[in-house]
């Protein structure tokens, strides 16, 4: 429940995580059963924790893409629904622009224009944001997303899932320069794109030499210096894209904005470009439904209202391309 | 009791709007479609068309399935939030034997069939004739032979329902011979009447289900989770 677009009312998140550990990543169907039997009950602690009535509700956001489309198809439903019993209007919030909203539920002045990073298991996407409904998407991933490169590692390492807070924690005591890994499109200077696979495979390939030569993988270092890959290009292309666009804000988004090295690095070296980071609290980095209320009010206040016919676009763009 | 029905679980999609006895409005597309786009138009266009304002509904009946995984997630969704939105009661009710009550008035062994992939289709055998269902096999997901075998330890006659009879003709008719029979087709498809016909009865019978507690029947464990190996 979300108040004018900026104040948080209540913020529940039902997590799957337990749900699909043994599995090693998310099973679409078991996902999409899951969030069927959760939805009206997450609905009423929502309203419950906020103090609000279902009838007092006055617009209803959902997420209809990008995602996985049996998940969105209960979104999608269940808000269409709801939105038609209640006679309230229903937003239809793309799920990447949800997460760049979760940063006006902060309290910090945002000014236009300026640039966003998302980084998320199934994003990495730097865009130019105009005004509210105006944004240019400058670079994406070519193949794997930041987080997913997280997660698999993870996985070759028997760290578990979601990988991201495992990998974070044990560079914590490791040596960054211990492996040289790849960092792709890094010189290319007009490029804004990213890629991750590269490195993926060349973190694959250092476990799996390791392990060969008989040596215990030094899983600090390891970590560290793949960490380090991946902040590393993400930063540096940020910078590029800032200086760019002479743009005086980068709002951080996505749960890999979680990451401590990430916002420590980010913070650092955009002070050096004079641009201002912001980052929402760990809690609004991971998906949550608080960002999604904050972006569909802001695309109530122009308008953008959803017809009956919605339906979820398992890869929507961001730009309506 | 004025009742709105919604059936998305095979390929058709289909709403209507009834009370006990009496069917006002019945919307049906069978077009191949995804229901996601089609169920709220349809819903909103049918009430439009019938005078009948959104908060004079006094409940809902859903068919929770077997059928497309997806397509029955879109209509037990649609239900859920129209019920939680309005305050409504819901009732939830088994494709199988919805589809079954076209035939209900038969003495004859019925038997709605939809396909399941995989080699095989979600079935059940109900006996009809008297004035209810007695269920012989109840709802489940098994090969045509396997079904095949079922209907050979009862006697009587066949009668088979269902949307894609044709496929499924050539399994069945040489086996049971002349007790084979085929309902023909617009009764053989599942529609949202036959979810309200039923779902009038089970209200009377067992009342609602809290809105929580309406759960698709899927029949099946997803197929990431079948092939665990046992624990
Ligand atoms: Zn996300």
């Amino acid at each position: 429940m979300v108040l004018n677009g900026r104040r948080i009312l209540s913020n529940v998140i039902s997590s799957q995580d337990d749900l699909h550990r043994r599995f090693g990543g998310v099973v679409p169907e078991i996902a999409s059963r899951r969030h069927l039997e959760m939805i009206n009950p997450i609905i009423d602690e929502a309203l419950a924790r906020a103090g609000v009535a279902l009838t007092e509700l006055e617009a209803i956001g959902v997420s209809y893409g990008p995602g996985l489309v049996g998940s969105l198809l209960v979104g999608v439903s269940t808000a269409k629904a709801l939105a038609y019993a209640l006679d309230v209007p229903l937003m239809a919030v793309n799920h990447l622009e949800g997460h760049i909203y979760a940063n006006f539920l902060t309290g910090v002045v945002i000014v236009f224009p300026l640039l966003c990073l998302v980084v998320s298991g199934g994003h990495t996407s730097l865009i130019y944001m105009q005004n509210h409904g105006e944004l240019t998407v400058l670079g994406r991933t070519r193949d794997d997303a930041a987080g997913e490169v997280f997660d698999k590692v993870a996985r070759a390492l028997s760290l578990g899932f979601p990988g991201g807070p495992a990998i974070a924690k044990l560079a914590q005591g490791g040596d960054a320069v211990a492996f040289s890994f790849p960092r792709a499109l890094m010189g290319e200077e007009w490029q804004m794109d990213f890629s991750f696979s590269g490195l993926k495979t060349a973190v694959l390939n250092s476990i799996r030499r390791e392990k060969e030569q008989g040596r215990q993988v030094k899983l600090e270092d390891l970590c560290a210096s793949f960490q380090a890959a991946v902040v590393d290009v993400l930063v540096e292309k940020t910078a590029l894209a800032a200086r760019r666009y002479a743009v005086r804000q980068l709002l951080l988004a996505g749960g890999v904005a979680a990451n401590s090295e990430l916002r420590r690095s980010m913070f650092c070296r955009m002070e050096e470009e004079g641009v201002e980071v912001i980052v929402p609290p760990p809690q609004l980095c991971t998906d949550n439904g608080a960002m999604i209320g904050a972006a569909a009010y802001f695309a109530l206040r122009r308008g953008r209202l959803a017809e009956p016919t919605l339906n979820a676009v398992a890869n929507l763009m961001i730009d309506g391309a | 009791m004025l009742f709105l029905a919604i059936d998305t679980t095979t390929a058709v999609c289909s709403v209507a709007l009834g009370r006990e006895g009496e069917l006002l409005a019945e919307y049906l597309l069978n077009i191949k479609k995804t229901h996601s786009q089609r169920l709220m138009p349809l819903i909103i266009s049918m009430l439009r068309d019938s005078d009948v304002d959104r908060h004079r509904l006094e409940g809902i009946c859903v068919a929770v399935g077997p059928g497309s995984f997806t397509g029955i997630r879109i209509g037990v969704a649609t239900a859920r939030g129209l019920a939680h939105g309005l305050s409504i009661p819901l009732v939830g009710v088994n494709t199988l034997e919805a589809l079954a009550g076209a035939g209900a008035c038969y003495p004859a062994l019925l038997c709605p069939l939809l396909d399941a992939r995989r080699s095989q289709v979600y079935a059940a055998v109900y006996r009809g004739g008297a004035s209810v269902l007695e269920t012989v096999e109840p709802p489940q997901a098994l090969s045509l032979d396997e079904l095949g075998r079922r209907l050979l330890l009862y006697s009587g006659e066949v009668i088979v329902l269902g949307d894609n009879l044709p496929a499924f003709r050539e399994a069945l008719a040489p086996l049971l011979g002349r007790r084979y029979r085929e309902m023909p087709l617009p009764s053989a498809l599942n529609r949202a009447s036959y979810v309200l016909q039923r779902g009038f009865v089970i209200w009377r019978e067992e009342g609602p289900v809290p809105l929580y507690a309406l759960n698709p029947l899927y029949l099946r464990l997803p197929e990431a989770q079948r092939r665990l190996p046992e624990q």
